[in-house]
């Protein structure tokens, strides 16, 4: 059985395809201003290097902030479920997730099977998530897969960065700027305030090993080892960070086909699906 | 929603909502005074056996624009709201604004209100907060003799205990009604939506009550004969602070969820308790007020979560979503003890924060469909 998962982000856009549980071929692309158009995207992309199309496609689930628009998929599953499934797969037994993406980071608690049993997200602004990194990046000219490296080589947690608002953060860096400060000290203070940001979305939900990080941000490992140092576990990356939320949609509708199988024509979570089926009044 | 057709009514009944300013226009133009009222405390049936509307101020889901000037932008968004239209003349024809003494920024508007609208006379309840005591009695009903006063003199009519009695019978009538309404939703599937339920308690709270009874009733009767939506799903109670907008409960059904129960000002807490005509009207009134420890802002806190205990046991919700509209302290304070109460009996709750604006709907729909597919989840 083949199946496809589909993870449209706020910055990328994601896609797995699954062959009887092992990943045939993945996709990461920039998200464009049209979701249909990056998950249409994304998803052939994912394909051709399959060598396979849509039609061979046992099912399809969406995931991500353009989840509802996937014209494609039987059905829509929430990113943190995804995360959840996903990264059981591969972290077995994981217990804790810390998904750092684009726009928005959530710790998940899960039972060890990849279920969800409670989840916090960030409910403010993008401080404390990936659009952040992208921002100190640019006013440093320097890459974003420059920045963890860099931020490294400061001794200590750096200059302080606020915490709690991009804007003001970058207003604080272009000072900094100004008075010389060197640049993995600025990289430091920012990787810094984004991990003491997120670190209370973990303590919420309570830390338990196995414990993994998610999305784009585990890449960062100016931002992972000092989370670890916080703590004082050591953090699973899985290969591929990005891609867990769409391996997740791809074993849900893995599961999805074989539950469908299993009944007949009742799929039981297809009413989930927002898609045409709106509120009432 | 797809399935059997829905009751006509209900469609009087979301214009009553979607345009809620038109019923005390209508009233004014046929020579009648309307009273704004916010918050529990201030009773109803006293405004009514005077000559006067009681209006229940529904906001606007939109930003906040004039009252920032007025008010700090890290207090209550509806309250604000309402500030907003205050100051862009939508509450014109309010000839009295009633207020209780629950929230610092319900008080608040004492303050301000003068300076904003200076033709419109505002009078606070100040009701005792430490409810289901005896000893607050005399105390209590000096205050609603005050307020009495205080309407007869903007109506120009004096309330007689036979008014008060009759006004009395026409809400608890009402009351009677929505009581039976949401009882429907206890049935698996329930009869009525979430949505079409809350649009129903909202519409009767701000329509005049002899025709929103007559509303209901009509409701009731097209319901008993409908078919009930073929819909299933994990069954939610909402509760929180005043919710005016259908908007997230639509989220909430949209997503998957079916909201069997409400626990809000806007509805339930506002028809939970009938007064009764026993003895005095004015006492009746009291021993009412006295066991209305439904708000955030009233003790004891433990009563209150032994009633949505007990709503979930009545409406057989599986997960509890507790509303907070934002930068309502209140409720946010007692976020972390009802999760400790509901984590006892193993009720999921799942805490959200919205925006009156409706600012931040999409990440809001991933928080409530994660939710439900955790709750979901065998």
């Amino acid at each position: 059985m083949i199946t496809l998962g589909v993870d449209v982000g706020s910055l990328t856009g994601k896609a797995v395809v699954l062959r009887d549980g092992e990943i045939l071929a993945w996709e990461v692309i920039l998200t464009g201003p049209d979701s249909v158009e990056t998950a249409t995207t994304v998803a052939h992309a994912a394909l051709a290097k399959a060598g396979l199309g849509l039609d061979d496609m046992t099912a399809i689930v969406s995931t991500g902030y353009g989840r509802i628009v996937v014209p494609f998929a039987q059905r829509n599953v929430s990113e943190i479920s995804c995360h959840a499934k996903g990264a059981n797969r591969l972290v077995p037994g994981v217990r804790t997730i810390l998904d750092m993406g684009g726009q928005d980071c959530k710790a998940i608690r899960c039972d060890g099977t990849g279920k969800v049993t409670s989840f916090v997200m960030n409910d403010k602004c993008a401080a404390g998530a990936g659009r952040s990194m992208g921002i100190v990046a640019d006013l440093l000219k320097i890459r974003l897969e420059d920045l963890g490296p860099l931020a490294l080589e400061a001794p200590g947690d750096g200059v302080p960065v606020s915490s709690t608002c991009v804007v003001f953060a970058r207003s604080e860096i272009l000072s900094y700027q100004r008075e010389a400060t060197p640049k993995s000290e600025i990289l430091a203070g920012a990787c810094t305030a984004l991990a003491s940001r997120v670190l209370g979305l973990v303590k919420r939900v309570g830390l338990e090993p196995e414990f993994a990080i998610t999305g784009g941000i585990a890449k960062n490992v100016g931002v992972v080892r000092r989370l670890e140092r916080a703590l004082g576990v050591e953090a699973r990356i899985p290969p591929e960070p990005q891609i867990v939320g769409a391996l997740g949609a791809a074993i849900f509708a893995r599961e999805l086909a074989e539950k469908k199988a299993k009944r007949g024509d009742r799929g039981a979570g297809e009413r989930r699906s927002s898609l045409g089926e709106g509120g009432s009044s | 929603m797809t399935g059997p057709a829905r009751p006509p009514v209900l469609d009087e009944l979301r214009a009553v909502v979607r345009d809620p300013a038109t019923i005390p226009r209508a009233w004014k133009a046929a020579g009648g005074k309307v009273a704004g009222v916010r918050c529990l405390f201030a009773p109803e049936e006293i405004l009514w056996a005077a000559g006067m509307l009681p209006y229940p101020l529904p906001g606007s889901p939109e930003p906040v624009r004039l009252a920032d000037a007025w008010l700090q932008p890290c207090t209550c968004e509806y309250v604000r709201n309402l500030l907003d239209h205050a100051l862009d003349g939508r509450l014109a024809f309010l000839d009295l604004l009633a207020l209780s003494n629950t929230c610092d920024i319900t008080r608040r508007l004492l303050d301000v209100w003068p300076q904003c609208m200076p033709g419109t006379p505002v009078h606070l309840v100040n009701n005792p907060q430490k409810l289901l005591e005896d000893g607050n009695r005399q105390f209590f009903l000096e205050e609603l003799r005050r307020f009495q006063a205080r309407a007869e003199a903007v109506s120009g009519k004096p309330v007689t205990p036979e008014g008060l009695r009759e006004a009395t019978r026409l809400y608890d009538e009402t009351r009677a009604l929505l009581t039976e309404l949401y009882g429907l939703r206890r049935e698996d599937p329930p009869r009525l939506t979430g949505p079409e339920a809350f649009v129903a308690a909202f519409a009767a709270s701000i329509l005049p009550k002899d025709r929103a009874n007559t509303l209901l009733r009509r409701l009731l009767d097209e319901l008993r004969s409908s078919e009930p939506p073929d819909r299933f799903g994990p069954r939610i109670l909402v509760t929180g602070s005043a919710l005016d907008d259908p908007a997230l409960l639509e989220l909430i059904e949209e997503v998957g969820g079916l909201v069997v129960a409400d626990d809000l000002c806007t509805t339930s807490r506002w028809f939970a308790h009938p007064v009764g005509t026993d003895g005095e009207p004015l006492d009746a009134l009291w021993r009412m007020l006295n066991k209305r420890t439904l708000c955030a802002c009233t003790f004891p806190t433990e009563a209150r979560f032994d009633r949505i205990l007990a709503m979930v046991d009545e409406f057989h919700a599986d997960a509890v979503v507790q509303f907070n509209l934002k930068y309502c302290h209140p409720f946010l304070h007692e976020s972390q003890p009802l999760r400790k109460r509901l984590e006892a009996r193993n009720v999921p709750l799942t805490i959200l924060e919205v925006g009156h604006d409706r600012s931040g709907f999409g990440q809001l729909r991933t928080r409530i469909q994660a939710f439900l597919e955790m709750v979901e989840q065998p």
